[in-house]
């Protein structure tokens, strides 16, 4: 700890690592523990940027979507003022999936849809269930199919929300894969932010993932009957 | 008028398919899971098309569709799905309970309405 002796003792718990220019495999090692302790398929993260895109488009017909570059997060933060949660499982994940937005932006959205005279929280948690939904529905038809999850299916762990800090706990303190999608009214100039994350708490091995459908205009393809 | 019944939990979708099929003439009631459709179904012998979502609490659509069938004997109902599942042991199970059509979601009404026009007569 010969590093951290010049930095006081009260602020010492808010560093998990340390390193000197001298000996740079220290800044390594924590960038691999605390940050890419978890490796994400290519064809995982591109999917879900599509998927989402399409689901979102589904909702939001006429607003531009712009989404950055995935990024994983280490934080338990809740960004805005709503959110929802859905299990992941199969063969090869079982976490969950979040959708985290802010009440007054879909609010907005919602006053601007003539079918909808006068949206409240009732109707912004439903577009972000249904929201929530689609992408799941996807992201099941892509990468799980028929696979059920392993026998350690039945393991679970506590979460915890905290209110008052914003703060959500999946009992691991393992990475969340991020994205940030902004949907912008061109016409009006106001825009949506929502965050999704990627929480694969209970079970993660990446060497068994594949896809189930490669194709993703077979995803674009939805909305057709299939007459049986 | 023969009626049709969209089942969904929720409420955006039960609005925008509702909506979208009562602003093209056709005459709509709307359950919130599938209990609520089979006792809806029950009491309306006016509803020829059930219009249903899968994943829903209470009962799912696919139970509800194995009710109308199995509890109802009612083959002059047309069946369709609206869901986001699309595995193949999910339409399997669709079919053998009589289910006549599968559509994933997002909702797409214009390429289903003279469809559901004509199941629903």
């Amino acid at each position: 700890m010969e590093a951290m002796d010049d930095v006081d003792e009260s602020i010492r718990h808010a560093f998990c690592a340390f390193y000197t220019t001298g000996e740079m495999s220290g800044l390594r090692k924590a960038i691999d523990e605390y940050i890419f302790s978890l490796v994400y398929p290519n064809a995982l993260v591109r999917g879900i940027s599509e998927m989402t895109e399409i689901a979102l488009a589904s909702q939001f017909g006429a607003h531009t979507i712009h989404w950055d570059t995935p990024y994983v997060v280490h934080d338990r933060m809740i960004f805005g003022e709503v959110f929802s949660l859905i299990p992941l499982e199969s063969s090869w994940c079982r976490g969950y999936m979040m959708l985290q937005t802010e009440e007054d932006a879909i609010l907005d959205f919602l006053r601007d849809d003539l079918r909808r005279p006068l949206p409240g929280f009732r109707e912004v948690n439903s577009l972000l269930g249904e929201m929530t939904n689609l992408i799941w529905g996807m992201f099941k038809n892509r990468y799980i199919g028929d696979h059920a999850p392993t026998l350690n299916g039945q393991i679970q762990v506590p979460l915890i929300v905290n209110h008052q800090h914003k703060y959500a706990s999946f009992g691991t303190e393992n990475p969340q894969l991020c994205f940030l999608y902004t949907l912008t009214n061109e016409r009006s100039g106001k825009s949506i932010r929502l965050y999704q994350r990627f929480i694969f708490n209970l079970t993660w091995t990446p060497e068994e993932f594949k896809e189930v459908a490669h194709d993703v205009a077979s995803l674009v393809d939805t909305g057709e009957l299939e007459l049986f | 008028m023969a009626k049709i019944l969209v089942v969904d939990d929720s409420s955006t979708v039960r609005d925008e398919v509702a909506g979208f099929l009562k602003n093209n003439g056709l005459d709509v009631a709307t359950a919130i899971d599938g209990k609520d459709g089979l006792a809806k179904l029950k009491a309306d012998g006016g509803i020829k098309l059930v219009v249903s979502d899968i994943n829903m609490p209470n009962m799912d659509g696919l139970t509800m569709a194995e009710k109308i069938r199995g509890e109802l004997g009612n083959g002059s109902v047309n069946l369709i799905m609206l869901t986001t599942e699309s595995s193949p042991s999910m339409k399997e199970r669709g079919k053998a309970a009589g289910v006549k059509g599968w559509i994933v979601k997002p909702f797409n009404g214009a390429a289903v309405l003279e469809t559901f026009k004509r199941l629903a007569q």
